[in-house]
């Protein structure tokens, strides 16, 4: 393209001058897009004109504009609808974009609601489990303290257990209270078992076969155990997990004499 | 702001082409209020906002010019020759401008005159001055360029002269 020829042949003139036809118009406008020296040349043809119709001008008579001013401020009246029209549309923007907003907050608070509620739920159902130990906990040291006061009982006797040679590091004391009629076992350090094994607790009287009572596995606590009249010895043996009927004498860990 | 800075000018181009004074006062106002209305439409990168607005009043003084009311009316009274008195009331020649443009050809006057002010075609220019169309764009051009010169010239004894103060 050559723009210098095209600018010299006189056609941006009549562009200017709004003498072309629309689709000679319609190509130096996309000339115009297309090239900046051709809207530079069409400025100042423009320009130059402009100076040369300022050679003619005349004084408007002052009625015009006293008659336009009448006349635009209906056009002003309507901009100022318009922009009331827009100010609403603003308003309404804005209020949409506030209903938006509190949209977001009341899921976002429910959301933070339903969290708090669920972590306080949890709390309390773990509160309630920790109150529930607790309870069990100090029911069991409740059980405790009326044990040690059972067996702290003035007219307690303690009687130590005789160990059988193969268990004779085994230490367990047997509270008898005889008026109470009330026997306590205070487990110290009875041996490992098996599984399948428990301890059981015998009676012994003189012409009568060892009498079978409690069975535990209980190594070091204090249990009550069973009170047997005319008992004039108790013993522990180890026997199959359940107890057994009668003892078994090989696994004896030891005898408790009352008289 | 607009009103102030073209209304003289383009009261002067519709002047020359309906020569009525009232009439050019109605056109100026249509004419304005269709700029006003219509200033969406203008596009800065086709035209300056001057040849726009100066395209509109050619237009418009054309327009009403055709009408036929327009031919009645001039042809029953003798209000040209009055206007004509008035405009010459009227017309605010810049010193400058006047004495600025003195020298430059007639025939180039005579052809931005009637293409630029009065809105006539190159044919009717053509027709009217008796010269080939042809002559009439190559002259245009030679017309346009050497109000360019002249202006360009202008702007650089302005610079001269606010270097000697």
């Amino acid at each position: 393209m050559d723009i210098l020829s095209y600018i010299s042949s006189g056609i941006l003139e009549l562009y200017v001058l709004d003498q072309l036809s629309p689709e000679e118009k319609r190509e130096v406008e996309l000339m115009l897009e297309k090239y900046p020296e051709i809207k530079k040349e069409v400025d100042e043809i423009s320009i130059a004109l402009e100076k040369y119709g300022q050679l003619s001008r005349i004084k408007a008579p002052g009625s015009v504009e006293e008659n336009l001013f009448k006349t635009l401020p209906k056009k002003v009246l309507t901009d100022t609808q318009i922009n009331k029209s827009s100010s609403s549309d603003t308003l309404h923007r804005n209020y949409k974009l506030f209903t938006i907003l509190l949209g977001i907050l009341s899921v976002f608070g429910f959301g933070l609601y339903y969290f708090k509620f669920e972590e306080n739920k949890n709390n309390i159902l773990q509160f309630e489990e920790q109150k529930r130990i607790c309870d069990s906990i100090s029911g069991e040291w409740q059980q405790q303290y009326v044990l040690l006061n059972q067996i702290n009982d003035k007219n307690n006797k303690i009687i130590n257990l005789q160990p059988t040679p193969a268990f004779e590091d085994i230490v367990v004391y047997l509270h008898h209270n005889d008026s109470g009629r009330k026997n306590f076992l205070q487990l110290v350090n009875l041996p490992d078992i098996n599984q399948d094994q428990a301890f059981q607790l015998w009676s012994l009287k003189e012409g009568e076969a060892p009498k079978p009572l409690d069975v535990f596995v209980d190594k070091n606590t204090i249990i009550p155990v069973l009170f047997v009249d005319k008992t004039s010895t108790y013993a522990i043996t180890i026997e199959p997990k359940g107890g057994s009927k009668s003892p078994s004498l090989d696994k004896l860990i030891g005898t408790l004499s009352i008289i | 702001m607009l009103y102030t800075h073209y209304a003289d000018t383009l009261y002067g181009i519709i002047f020359r082409i309906l020569q009525k004074q009232e009439e050019s006062e109605e056109v100026l106002q249509s004419v304005f209020l269709k700029i006003w209305n219509n200033i969406e439409s203008y596009n800065e990168t086709k035209a300056t906002l001057f040849t726009w607005m100066a395209q509109v009043a050619r237009n418009a003084a054309i327009d009403k010019k055709r009408l036929k009311s327009y031919e009645m009316s001039s042809n029953t009274s003798s209000i040209d020759q009055t206007n004509h008195h008035l405009v010459s009331d009227f017309v605010e020649h810049s010193i400058d401008m006047k004495s600025l443009f003195k020298n430059m050809p007639e025939k180039y006057k005579i052809l931005l005159d009637k293409m630029f002010l009065e809105g006539y075609t190159q044919q009717e220019i053509s027709d009217e001055l008796e010269i080939p169309l042809g002559t009439v764009k190559t002259r245009l051009r030679d017309a346009i360029i050497t109000l360019r010169e002249t202006l360009k010239n202008e702007k650089h004894l302005l610079y001269f002269l606010s270097i000697l103060s």
